[in-house]
């Protein structure tokens, strides 16, 4: 066998290794190993021997990379900091500017990327989070999936013991907490015992619900939050079993939640985190198939896939539709993974801001490029010299490359303090538009995050200073003065990169514009009620449900006489779910001309009014006559409907006033007609409704709580505690609800509107603003450039006008590149918004329009303010400045 | 020009103040490997306590391999040698001297 040619191997290696070590010692370095090696393989006795000479050759590694790095030593790099830190004093403005943007992009990157990782990327807290599904019921002609009934879900945790290894109900619960004289609506929840079993969620302090803890007759027990435990209980571990009073029932407290627990927010709507959980209280059977009030989670069991288990679950639910066809005909139930409800809605928003913020940084960076560019310009003759005087070209990239560092550093910093304000700002503006909001903090992954945007920062905007600063510099005499001016080639660069940063403002400029007029459409939509003037009182039911029906009415008519005594007050109703609210209660109408028809039927959304609530809400009458004081309990039942009522019950086109229909069984005769509402605020549509008096209706009558609807004149809000008082003169023991004006729920209602505009329009401006002092820096630049051109112009007589034109004619052939070629990118990006609109279209002419003009006008304004000072130019000045 | 003595550094100084003169051979008798030997010669190069040249007495030719580099200690990097043996303390005591090793000291 012949023997392995370590000699040639050794000696390849250190050719190749010789290209690491600078050029004038290569020759030299080659030459010694060289020497080493031959020599060491010349005394080597064996192929042993040899083999540990060529070992020792690996080492010219090691003194390679040493010589190469020779010359960046710690020395060095504390003198570049020292003379960049000195540079940056002599320059505040520059270093202000550059630190400003990096802090202001890395800041705005930091806070929305932390946002995202916590809402999008951070695993769900609980057991195996993957395996958690919810449950929807979907009607064939509602894409939305909504919610179950108790019975259905009862069934199927029985027949589904394949699929899910664990399926959890819950439904919402508003409890009275009293104390004392102390009265407070908590927010709660009404599960089912094994609930906290399915998520795989542990108690802090006691237990959760046992098996024998649910269902009719069971012992009143719950499960208070960490929060309450913290506020109420000074996290008192005694607090297990206690005896607390909910709406009027001992309750004994048998745990307390884990500290960090999130609610999966099964429910939707106007859903707040509970207080306190209880468990189902009555038996599957004593609860109608139809009531879908409730919201279920299940644990897929091990093996079993979303989609196979869907399939089982669907041809289960088959099953129980054929067996209550009335209930459950031709609807059908779909697994969604619990994620997906969570964050599903949120994630293309985010990702659109992510994308957003992003460009942002770019903008940033070719800002603060620019600026370094032309700051390398104007050091032109600076860096000549030293390089003439023997300064290698290593040794100056070095030290632009720590300026760089250093402003990068500076703006880390800063962008972090803007992050933790920019974060706080972000989740108070978004509030529940924003999934997950709660658990959102600035680890130690967001802060890799910033550290390597950081690092990568001066990468990227350093470099190409540096390098360009560098070319030709050497070549051109140092003492000729044209090399005060850099060449063409680097100012059309940096004209490049401005023109840059403005076709990218302008992409998100174009955004913001779509997202606002969304935002303005959604407010201009005709709602069917005034929002202004008028305030929303709601009243816990547990005012009134332990009374007479006829004292609950009469209780009810002394709290509106009090509310309607309050000076100011013109006009007071109740009803029992307000507009624009998430509440829902569609039920079953049915016309009493019409003969029964099979399978389900479209549903109204019913409310119990009282008092002068059309008038109260703003509502307009189309036809027949509104609900008045005498349509009493004795009186025949009387029921206004809206017009998208009369379009689904009466499609025939006969008039629904005078017709006769029958709401939770029992016959009532339409009186009158009033103009569409939006229940559920203004992208939802306009719904069906029936209103009929609280006194009529047949199953709670007044014996519920509603929300006063007090319309007035002035400023109604300061009304608030005034009217309060004058329910708490009524009864001090009423609780509220809730008490605020009725257009803070219309802002409720498109907080995620305003949330997703107000963002993306605070970055289009931030990018705008960056673009506008980028071009504002280069046409400064470009004017001293041609300080001398300029001159010579005014000395042969050219009027400041001509002046003024010629320097704003470069901005503007920017200004117009930049809005051109953003327009573009904004024609194709804007698809990426189109699910986030309302009311406009992805290429709405009226943005399309103006933002660009905007954006070519702001870019001549920036130009305008260093033309000006051209245009004052002496000549003999700016010729002697050569 | 101030340098730090680091272990290798003074296990280097000491093998060339006895009488080591070649990269390979002061691997040799410290045991060190080349990536570390390497880098201390240069900086001790760089720091002027040692003085570089190449091999004069050789013609390439002759021997049918190149030059080789020889290495010794300037007067300040002599100077330095004491500090480095007390540095090293007892390992010194095994180092032999080159001398002893040309005359089959070690075998």
């Amino acid at each position: 066998m012949r023997p392995f040619p370590w000699r040639d191997a050794a000696l390849a290696w250190v050719r190749a290794v010789a290209l690491l070590v600078p050029g004038e010692r290569r020759a030299d370095w080659r030459e010694e190993w060289r020497g080493e090696i031959e020599a060491g393989m010349g005394a080597a006795a064996g192929p042993g021997e040899r083999r540990r000479v060529a070992i020792r050759a690996v080492g010219a590694l090691s003194d390679a990379l040493y010589l190469r790095g020779e010359g960046t030593t710690m020395e060095w790099l504390r003198s570049d900091v020292r003379f960049a830190l000195r540079g940056l004093r002599t320059r505040p403005g520059f270093a202000a500017v550059a630190v400003g943007t990096l802090a202001l992009a890395v800041g705005a990157n930091t806070a929305l990327y932390t946002v995202v990782r916590g809402v999008l990327l951070r695993p769900l807290p609980y057991e195996e989070p993957d395996r958690l599904v919810r449950i929807e019921s979907h009607r064939p002609d509602d894409p939305e999936g909504g919610p179950v009934s108790y019975p259905n879900m009862w069934d199927l945790r029985e027949q589904a013991a394949d699929v899910f290894s664990g399926l959890a109900v819950l439904d919402e619960w508003r409890p009275v907490l009293t104390e004392g004289d102390r009265v407070e609506v908590l927010h709660g929840a009404t599960v089912s015992a094994d609930f906290f079993g399915v998520l795989g969620v542990e108690p802090a302090v006691g237990r959760f619900f046992g098996p024998g803890e649910e269902g009719e007759g069971r012992e009143p027990v719950v499960v208070l939050s960490h929060d309450l435990w913290r506020s109420r209980f000074a996290s008192d571990p005694g607090v297990v079993g206690r005896s607390l009073e909910l709406s009027g029932t001992p309750f004994t407290v048998i745990g307390v939640m884990g500290e960090g627990f999130e609610d999966p927010q099964l429910h939707g709507g106007s859903w707040e985190d509970p207080d306190v959980w209880r468990t189902v209280w009555f038996a599957p059977g004593d609860r109608a198939r139809s009531g879908r009030s409730w919201s279920a989670v299940a644990r897929l069991a091990p093996g079993v896939g979303l989609r196979g288990g869907e399939a089982r679950v669907r041809t289960l639910f088959e099953m129980l539709a054929e067996r209550y066809p009335e209930d459950n005909g031709e609807r059908t139930l779909a697994l969604v993974a619990l994620d997906e409800t969570l964050v599903g809605e949120a994630r293309p928003v985010l990702l659109v801001l992510l994308g957003a913020v992003a460009l942002v940084l770019l903008v940033a960076c070719a800002n603060v490029a620019s600026l370094l560019l032309g700051r390398a310009a104007e050091r032109r003759r600076e860096i000549s010299v030293r390089l003439a005087l023997g300064a290698s070209r290593r040794r100056i990239v070095t030290q632009l490359l720590v300026e760089s560092f250093l402003l990068a550093a500076l703006g880390t910093v800063l962008g972090v303090g803007v992050a933790l304000v920019g974060l706080d700002a972000l989740v108070g503006l978004a509030g529940n538009a924003l999934p997950r909001a709660r658990g959102i903090t600035l680890d130690g992954g967001v802060l890799l995050f910033t550290v390597a945007l950081a690092g990568l920062t001066p990468l990227f905007f350093g470099v190409a200073p540096a390098v360009h600063a560098l070319r030709g510099a050497g070549h051109e005499g140092s003492m000729d003065s044209r090399t005060r001016t850099p060449g063409p080639s680097g100012h059309r660069f940096r004209r490049g990169l401005v023109v840059a940063e403005l076709a990218v403002s302008l992409v998100l400029l174009v955004g913001a514009g779509l997202l606002l007029r969304s935002l303005g459409a959604l407010y201009d939509t005709d709602l069917g009620v005034d929002v202004d003037q008028a305030v929303v009182l709601t009243l816990h039911g547990s005012g009134f449900w332990n009374l007479e029906a006829d004292e609950a009415a009469a209780r009810w008519t002394s709290v509106m006489e009090a509310t309607r005594a309050v000076p100011g007050v013109t006009t007071v109703g109740a009803i029992h779910i307000p507009p624009l609210s998430s509440s829902f209660w569609c039920d079953g109408v049915y016309r009493d001309d019409l003969p029964p028809t099979e399978g389900p039927q479209p549903c109204a959304e019913f409310r119990a009014t009282m008092g002068d609530v059309f008038p109260a809400l703003g509502m307009q009458l189309v036809r027949g006559r509104l609900l008045a004081p005498e349509d009493r309990a004795d009186a025949p039942r009387a029921m206004v409907v809206s017009r998208a009522a009369g379009r689904t019950f009466w499609p025939d086109g006969a008039d629904p006033v005078g017709g006769s229909v029958t709401l939770h069984g029992e016959s009532f005769t339409v009186v009158g007609m009033v103009e569409d509402v939006h229940p559920f605020g203004p992208a939802d549509g306009a719904r069906p409704m029936v209103f009929v008096p609280a006194v009529q209706e047949p199953w709670n009558d007044t014996r519920i709580g509603m929300s006063l609807i007090v319309r007035g004149t002035g400023d109604m809000e300061a009304r608030i505690p005034a009217l309060r008082a004058a329910v708490a003169s009524v009864d001090p023991a009423i609780p509220f609800e809730d008490a605020r004006t009725l257009v803070s729920y219309l802002g409720e209602s498109v907080r995620a509107n305003r949330f997703r505009a107000v963002l993306l329009g605070a970055f289009a401006g931030v990018a705008l603003l960056l673009a506008l002092v980028g071009v504002a820096g280069v046409m400064a630049f470009s004017i001293s450039r041609r300080t001398r051109e300029l001159g010579i112009r005014a000395a042969l007589g050219a009027d400041r006008r001509a002046l003024v034109g010629l320097v704003v004619r470069e901005g503007a052939s920017m200004a117009v590149a930049g809005g051109v070629i953003g327009l573009a990118g904004a024609f194709l990006g804007s698809r990426v918004l189109a699910s986030l609109l309302f009311g406009v279209t992805v290429h709405d002419p009226v943005v399309f329009a103006t933002l660009p003009a905007l954006l070519i006008a702001a870019a001549l304004l920036a130009c305008w303010v260093p033309a000006r000072r051209a245009s004052r130019l002496d000549p003999s000045d700016a010729l002697r400045l050569e | 020009m101030s340098i730090r003595l680091t272990h290798a550094t003074a296990m280097v100084l000491k093998a060339l103040a006895a009488g080591y003169r070649y990269g390979f051979d002061i691997m040799d008798a410290t045991g060190l490997p080349s990536g570390t030997v390497y880098p201390v010669l240069r900086r001790l190069d760089g720091a002027e306590l040692v003085d570089a040249a190449w091999e004069a007495s050789v013609d390439p030719s002759e021997v049918k391999r190149p030059r080789r580099r020889l290495y010794a200690l300037t007067a300040a990097g002599r100077a330095l040698v004491p500090q480095a043996e007390a540095r090293l303390g007892d390992v010194a005591r095994f180092l032999p001297a080159a001398e002893e090793r040309a005359a089959g000291g070690e075998a």
